[in-house]
């Protein structure tokens, strides 16, 4: 099953690995529960304009690196 | 994390035994009319409990155990709630014998009315908890 959603594209993942962060680290750095950040990883969830700009800047990247439209 | 846990499972449980019990008239408690008020009573007591627990932990706690995603799934329950309390009132009302109409009609009404919607809000809140640990997946 793809980890992508339909509306979203994500490569959250792929860079939180080499960034050493576990799911709790990053979430923790952004304030939301590690369910969110799995629940986006995973497709199931489109995170909201400000979310996705603390997690771009928690990994140190462009929001547009994170995620991308199909 | 617990406590809110153990709040939702229990006002949902009491929510569905009481609804399951009035709409199909399977009484294990006898003269369960004489208990309607433990439902809303635990429901309201529950909400009132993690309202109060809202407001005193910490911002950044209630932050990230009411962020963005559990807002969402809240009110995506809510309307599905709406959406099922609202058929299952039109389906009650159409069963009517409306050329017969009594008082014990009425009485029976009004408890299958309040059996749907303990019945509709039990199962979701039991619903919300079991999609939270299904997310609780280890990474």
């Amino acid at each position: 099953m793809s980890s992508d959603h339909e509306k979203l594209i994500n490569h959250l993942r792929a860079f939180r690995k080499p960034a050493n962060l576990t799911q709790q680290q990053l979430s923790e750095q952004v304030e939301v529960s590690r369910k969110s950040i799995n629940a986006i990883e995973n497709g199931v969830y489109v995170p909201s304009t400000v979310l996705a700009l603390k997690i771009a800047r928690a990994l140190n990247c462009k929001v547009e690196d994170l995620f991308q439209l199909p | 994390m617990f406590i809110r846990n153990t709040l939702l499972v229990l006002c949902g449980a009491i929510n569905v035994f009481f609804g399951i019990q009035l709409i199909t008239n399977w009484h294990l408690i006898d003269g369960i009319e004489q208990y309607m008020w433990v439902p809303g009573t635990v429901t309201l007591i529950g909400a009132g409990v993690l309202s109060l627990m809202y407001h005193i932990m910490s911002r950044k706690q209630a932050r990230v155990l009411y962020d963005e995603l559990v807002v969402q799934r809240l009110y995506k329950l809510g309307a599905y709630g709406y959406g099922i309390t609202g058929i299952g009132v039109f389906v009650l009302f159409s069963l009517q014998d409306w050329e017969n109409w009594s008082f014990q009609a009425a009485n029976m009404l009004l408890l299958n009315l309040s059996g749907v919607m303990f019945l509709t809000f039990g199962l979701l809140l039991l619903g919300f908890l079991v999609s939270d640990m299904e997310q609780s997946d280890v990474e």
